[in-house]
């Protein structure tokens, strides 16, 4: 029966996703443009830490080339988190404005469809630009590679349970959009830099309120050692936000009180 | 004389309104400017470690190193975000209408997103002067600095107002301008000295800067804060007043020449 139902939310899924990935190619110009912009806006930020590095060999025993596998791991992750859930980063306001009708209006899961329900377009950019990154750090073993395949899936998951955290707060608080705003953009920021430089309540942060240490650090250390224990433990990580997202939306989903919004999404 | 100040005057109320209607919202505001407390925080750990090894870069220090992204990061997060609304206008062909109004377009957009400029530089300036402060101390400059340094700050935010305006007016013949836009704030990130100071960069990377109006926006008003002289404020501000007027020329060109394409999409 658990089986069933989770086939046929897989089958959903791929068919919202599918449905995403037609209408962004509609326009074939405008998507060719969007994710190249991705690339380019990438690439420019990394051009800080060719600049950087020019300067200083190393910084917190980080060298130019775990910037490399950095980079690969979380523009890989982010950019798989956004291009199949990427309404995430709308969904405190969609909570906020009672426009969950829409998604409650079919008999699937309501959280999995309000984030699936939009493609990011640039975010195809983004997992361009992570394989390259990840062509360039240099780490051609299979394991490696599988490792940088999985990491950057767990890494998706964070991100994606982390936003729906973010923005289930809504149920409660109401106006959650600046809180998932600025809190996305936290994990984003504090992800981009080598993790080494942080320490004390820096330490604290990313490993627990902003968990930006699971999404950079812990991946680049499983990859460049060959660390299955530290695999295992991210894995644990992942389920555990996960867990808490699911829980934390169905709980919200209680208390959301509806705009009246007369659509319907068909 | 007197109709000078009346004009002045219509263009001061324009910018009093939108302070009044910045400060509808400025609790949301105070909110936005966590994001610069926390890429301040990161840069505080990471040219910490940075500059463990070293008094100076380029005869910058760690606490200048600092204060300089204090100035960098809080007017980019202050500059006039009127792009949008400008080429939404080109687009549609609602400009025909505005055009009509008793008011020069330009000095009206201009003094409209000034307002709200102004407000979230203040907010920005104290929320990562007082995180910076509570780390390094103090910037080492004197007090009355800080007006100098203001007056390129105004100049900056007209130069990056003529640019992306100048980049709206590209929608009179792509319709699209949303690359542009992109492509110049990642510009400014890297030669307009946003997360690194110029000085840092190569030689031939520096010179390159050197010879364009970016690096007048965030490098040179932050640059000038932490080392301030007066030989350089009077090149910066020529250098500035060239650039304004080079800039305000091409634009006025686009501008005519954009009016001539207009198509007005009715209804």
């Amino acid at each position: 029966m658990i089986l069933k139902r989770i086939k046929g939310e897989l089958i959903f899924l791929l068919s919202v996703w599918k449905l995403n990935l037609s209408s962004a190619m509609e326009y074939r110009a405008s998507f060719l443009i969007q994710v190249f912009m991705m690339v380019i806006n990438n690439a420019i930020y990394f051009v800080f830490w060719l600049l950087f590095f020019d300067q200083f060999e190393q910084v917190g025993g980080w060298a130019l080339h775990d910037m490399f596998l950095l980079f690969a791991i979380v523009t890989t992750g982010f950019g798989i988190a956004f291009m199949l859930f990427g309404n995430g980063t709308r969904l405190s306001s969609s909570i906020e404005e009672g426009q969950m009708d829409y998604y409650l209006a079919l008999p699937r899961n309501v959280q999995l469809y309000a984030l699936a329900s939009r493609s990011s377009v640039g975010a195809i950019g983004d997992i361009m630009f992570g394989v390259s990154m990840f062509i360039l750090a240099g780490h051609y073993t299979i394991q490696a590679i599988l490792l940088w395949m999985l990491c950057s899936l767990f890494v998706a998951s964070i991100i994606v349970s982390y936003v729906s955290i973010l923005s289930s707060t809504a149920f409660w608080i109401g106006r959650a959009s600046i809180l998932t705003e600025q809190g996305t953009n936290a994990l984003l920021t504090f992800s981009m830099y080598p993790t080494k430089i942080f320490e004390g309540l820096g330490y604290f942060l990313i490993f627990t309120i902003i968990p930006a240490g699971f999404i950079s650090v812990v991946p680049v250390e499983i990859i460049s050692e060959i660390n299955v224990s530290k695999l295992v433990m991210l894995g644990f990580v992942t389920i555990i936000l996960l867990v808490i997202s699911i829980i934390m939306f169905n709980r919200g989903l209680r208390k959301y009180e509806s705009g009246n919004m007369l659509n319907i999404n068909l | 004389m007197p109709n000078v100040w009346k004009k002045i005057d219509k263009y001061l109320a324009v910018t009093r309104v939108s302070i009044k209607n910045v400060f509808a919202y400025v609790r949301e505001m105070a909110y936005r400017s966590t994001f610069m407390i926390v890429i301040l925080f990161v840069f505080i750990k990471l040219w910490g470690v940075a500059f463990a090894d070293h008094q100076s870069i380029a005869g910058i220090t760690y606490e200048q190193t600092l204060w300089y992204l204090v100035v960098t990061e809080a007017i980019i997060m202050s500059k006039i975000s009127i792009g949008n609304v400008i080429s939404r206008e080109v687009i549609s062909g609602s400009l025909a209408y505005t055009l009509g109004r008793p008011y020069n377009y330009l000095l009206y957009h201009f003094f409209n997103g000034f307002g709200e400029s102004i407000i979230r530089l203040a907010i920005n300036v104290i929320a990562g002067s007082t995180l910076v402060f509570l780390f390094v101390g103090p910037p080492a400059v004197e007090l009355w600095v800080v007006f100098p340094v203001m007056i390129t700050i105004l100049f900056a935010i007209i130069i990056d107002f003529l640019i992306t305006a100048m980049i709206s007016f590209l929608a009179f013949f792509t319709e699209e301008v949303s690359g542009f836009f992109f492509v110049y704030q990642k510009i400014l990130f890297i030669l307009g000295g946003l997360l690194i100071p110029i000085d840092f960069f190569p030689e031939w990377l520096q010179e390159f800067s050197g010879l364009l109006p970016f690096q007048l926006i965030l490098y040179a008003p932050a640059k000038l804060f932490i080392n301030f002289s007066v030989e350089t404020f009077n090149y910066i501000i020529l250098q500035q007043f060239l650039w304004m007027f080079a800039l305000g020329v091409t634009l006025g060109i686009l501008f005519l020449l954009g009016k001539r394409r207009l198509s007005v999409n009715g209804g």
